[in-house]
């Protein structure tokens, strides 16, 4: 059990898989872009001011030996410029890609939750009782938050190869990521999705919608050799500095197969690119492994009742569901699942043939865009989300202008 | 001869486009809706240093950014009488010069920056697309067909500003904006050149109530989305332009508005932006010695008397409508006047409000802040919020560009704004 009571089950050769999977996904990458290895592009979306398309891709990523079909997407956004006169250009963007870098690979990690503006809270009341929260009008005394929060949990130190976990205290202030390349091999860090909201609305103009909070954690895993972290990559560009994170599956299994915590094997590279003209680029990729699955329900009626079982007991009956589990997995036909969203759309897709099931929208493509799509929205407003952040320190290598919060990756 | 109605009608500008019934009905709001705003702005003048001062109460926690808010309350004693006033100010930061420490920067240049964006360029930039798929691709059906994923056109972000109305300052006559142009808006400083008043509308996106079911942050919500269309007027008065107007400021420049009710928006929320009266609203940035530039906004609306229209004899004659195909409500117009004119002035929001106070003996009002007041307040960090939201999508588009005066080497966006049809 972690600091903060989330439950993780990962392991050691879990994690280093992943590793090797996203290091394998990298390389393969570095050849995509370079032009020798070859991705059916799409565009998902049109241009928002200032920016490119953002486009998804299908591909066969070699990982660890297999061919692996792969999805991703690609987005590339305007973060922030120089502001001065021309003839001030250049000497302004060689500070701007050392304010970059430090941002990048010290403080970003950090920053990627932030609370939004609050309701000021009534101060000196009394608060009601839980079952009567709802029927207050008091703004709540604690902030709403958004963004992605990240706690450090688990280590290995380069040299010794001890595997370690980061204490409480310092789960939540991120290690500079140069660190990989001296004193930790790789790191583990839990990624709270926190506008992750599951919305269903009614009516137009004056709509209704209930927004439920998904409350997802992605597990990944770090390395020097992911990061980001280079000057002069290329002509017109003076660095690129970034978040390099292999996918790790969550162990617990769900009725939902498809979700960021799902995704293995998986890869995702994060960067602010800076440019000679001091103009800041983020730029995202993401690789995950195609899905087989959207749901993966049981047609088992025992696993229904031992799932509601653990779920009404808040997981307190899984010690006695667990061994029943054990036996039943041994009967061949209980293990049976099905996917109630990508099976029939398989299955329609070869009855009809693909032009057809693209036409009713009902292909499994179509889905794997639909969700390059939404994950895609949901990268951008968190990392673009972190601007605020980014523009009111004026000078990040100067560590007394960095608020406390922010070294210490406290949101509040 | 001309007819009495005809002479009490203003004179038409030529160039206009057609006016219908819908839009004399908004017309014939912006004169009062001009000498309100006037007098609204006048008691500003005079007491937003005084009492608004004396009887602020913090709006928002802006944890991560300290900037300004707070909101009031008041009695305000105007010449068209006393009025209940609510009122929210904020003052954020917009933009920061970043710089080498020891560099020498130039305020003026950003000052200059400044005043092209805002009095050119910023009311086209207060919104933003939200992700748009590319359209009728081979093999993508389209966003009506079963299988479309919700690929339905989604609500725009920020506020959407359209041209409607005008009045010519040389002839004094009144137009309406060719459909053409209703997104090429007109430079601020054209305002008091060319034009007694321009009427704004401006679309609303995200003006959203959201109600916490679980009693804590970051649990499940109901959005109850309260998007309505504003339509504003802008007169002369409300104009910003100046070049060092006090110790530190470079220069202040942006714009203000008076609220025209539009009769014709038929909408549930009676507190609802398209329904009030007495409103007016100022927007204005400034640029310090500093290089600093920070947006400010002062907001003034009546206390709200009511939150909800409640018409249950109109909402059951037109659900018998609708039944009915429209009988209902020519067979029984008789009786539908007379319901009409017993119905009660009731709102179930404020009535709800004092049924819980009286029923938990006060408790309600006391430890679960069930008042109208906390409702004024909610609506005042709505406004906040909103507010809040469209400058920091405005500032982005404002940072995105090298140089705002390089008119010719604008990128198109900028240009056409990016509101609109073909925008964003």
């Amino acid at each position: 059990m972690a600091a903060d009571g989330h439950q993780t089950a990962l392991t050691v050769e879990q994690t280093e898989a992943a590793l090797a999977e996203a290091r394998d996904l990298k390389a393969w990458w570095g050849r995509v872009e370079a032009g020798t290895a070859a991705v059916e592009r799409f565009e998902l979306f049109s241009a928002f001011p200032g920016g490119k398309p953002t486009w998804g891709f299908f591909g066969e990523a070699p990982v660890c030996g297999q061919t692996v079909p792969v999805m991703g997407d690609v987005g590339d956004y305007f973060f922030d410029r120089l502001r001065v006169p021309e003839s001030s250009q250049r000497e302004c963007a060689e500070w701007m890609t050392r304010q970059v870098e430090e941002f990048a690979l010290r403080y970003w990690l950090r920053t990627q939750a932030w609370a939004l503006p609050q309701p000021y809270p009534e101060l000196d009341q009394l608060h009601p009782p839980p079952f009567l929260k709802s029927f207050s009008l008091a703004p709540l005394p604690d902030p709403e938050l958004s963004g992605m929060a990240n706690a450090q949990r688990y280590y290995k130190s380069r040299g010794s190869g001890r595997i370690g976990q980061f204490s409480a205290s310092e789960s939540k202030v991120i290690i500079d990521l140069r660190d990989l390349e001296t004193t930790y091999e790789w790191i583990t860090i839990d990624r709270s999705l926190l506008s992750f909201d599951l919305a269903f609305t009614i009516g137009g103009d004056n709509s209704l919608s209930v927004a439920v909070p998904m409350r997802t954690v992605m597990h990944l895993v770090l390395s020097a050799d992911l990061t980001l972290n280079q000057r002069n990559p290329e002509p017109g560009t003076l660095g690129v500095f970034g978040i390099g994170v292999g996918l790790m599956k969550d162990p617990n299994a769900g009725p939902v197969a498809l979700g960021p915590d799902k995704v293995q094997p998986g890869l995702e590279l994060h960067s602010l690119r800076v440019l000679d003209s001091g103009e800041v680029r983020l730029r995202t990729v993401t690789i995950m492994a195609r899905p087989h699955k959207l749901l993966d329900l049981s047609l088992d009626p025992i696993e229904w009742s031992l799932d509601a079982a653990e779920r009404l007991t808040m997981g307190a009956a899984v010690q006695y569901t667990k061994p029943l589990r054990r036996v039943l997995g041994r009967i061949p036909a209980m293990g049976f699942r099905f996917d109630p969203v990508f099976g029939p759309a398989r299955l329609l897709t070869r009855l009809l043939g693909k032009g057809v099931s693209e036409e009713l929208g009902v292909a499994g493509e179509q889905f794997e865009k639909y969700i390059l799509s939404k994950h895609a929205i949901e990268l951008r407003q968190g990392l673009l989300g972190t601007r605020q952040t980014w523009l009111q320190v004026p000078d990040w290598l100067d560590s007394s202008s960095v608020p406390e919060w922010a070294k210490r990756g406290e949101i509040v | 001869m001309a007819t009495i109605e005809s002479l009490c009608t203003p004179a038409t500008d030529p160039l206009s486009a057609q006016l219908t019934d819908d839009d004399w009905a908004i017309l014939d709001n912006v004169d009062s809706a001009i000498t309100a705003g006037r007098d609204l702005k006048d008691w500003w003048a005079s007491n937003q240093s005084t009492r608004v001062k004396l009887n602020n109460f913090p709006v928002a926690r802006q944890i991560h950014r300290p900037d300004q808010n707070y909101g009031f309350l008041l009695n305000a004693n105007l010449r068209s009488g006393m009025l209940p006033v609510a009122g929210v100010v904020q003052d954020q930061l917009f933009d920061f010069p970043k710089a080498p420490p020891g560099m020498t920067t130039d305020p003026e240049w950003t000052r200059g920056q400044l005043r092209e964006f805002v009095l050119r360029h910023f009311m086209r930039l207060t919104s933003a697309q939200p992700p748009v798929k590319p359209r009728e691709r081979p093999g993508i059906p389209s966003p009506d067909s079963p299988g479309g994923l919700g690929r339905r056109r989604s609500q725009q972000y920020g506020w959407g500003y359209e041209q409607v109305y005008y009045k010519l300052e040389r002839t004094g006559e009144i137009g309406k904006f060719p459909e053409s142009s209703r997104y090429d808006l007109v430079n601020l400083d054209e305002a008091g050149s060319k034009y007694q008043w321009v009427v704004f509308k401006v679309n609303i996106y995200h003006f959203e109530f959201p109600v916490d079911l679980a009693g804590k942050a970051n649990g499940p919500k109901l959005v109850i989305s309260m998007q309505q269309p504003v339509h504003a007027v802008m007169t002369p008065d409300f104009l910003l332009d100046e070049e060092k107007p006090g110790p530190g400021i470079l220069g202040q420049y942006g714009y203000g508005y008076s609220v025209v009710p539009d009769p014709t928006y038929k909408t549930l929320f009676a507190a609802g932006p398209s329904q009030i009266t007495n409103t007016i609203e100022t927007l204005h940035f400034r640029v310090l010695d500093t290089g600093e530039v920070r947006a400010h906004m002062d907001f003034i609306t009546p206390q709200p008397p009511r939150i909800v229209n409640f018409k249950p004899v109109e909402w059951s004659f037109q659900l018998a409508d609708q039944i009915s195909f429209g009988a209902a409500s020519r067979l029984l117009a008789p009786l539908k006047r007379v319901l009409e004119g017993i119905e009660p002035e009731l709102d179930p929001i404020y009535a709800g409000v004092r049924m819980a106070d009286f029923l938990t003996l006060g408790l309600a009002g006391d430890e679960f802040s069930v008042t109208k007041e906390q409702l004024s307040k909610t609506l005042m960090t709505l406004h906040f919020t909103d507010v809040y939201n469209m400058f920091n999508l405005a500032a982005s588009h404002f940072r995105m560009v090298a140089d705002w005066t390089d008119t010719a080497n604008l990128p198109e966006w900028a240009k056409r704004g990016t509101y609109g049809p073909g925008c964003g």
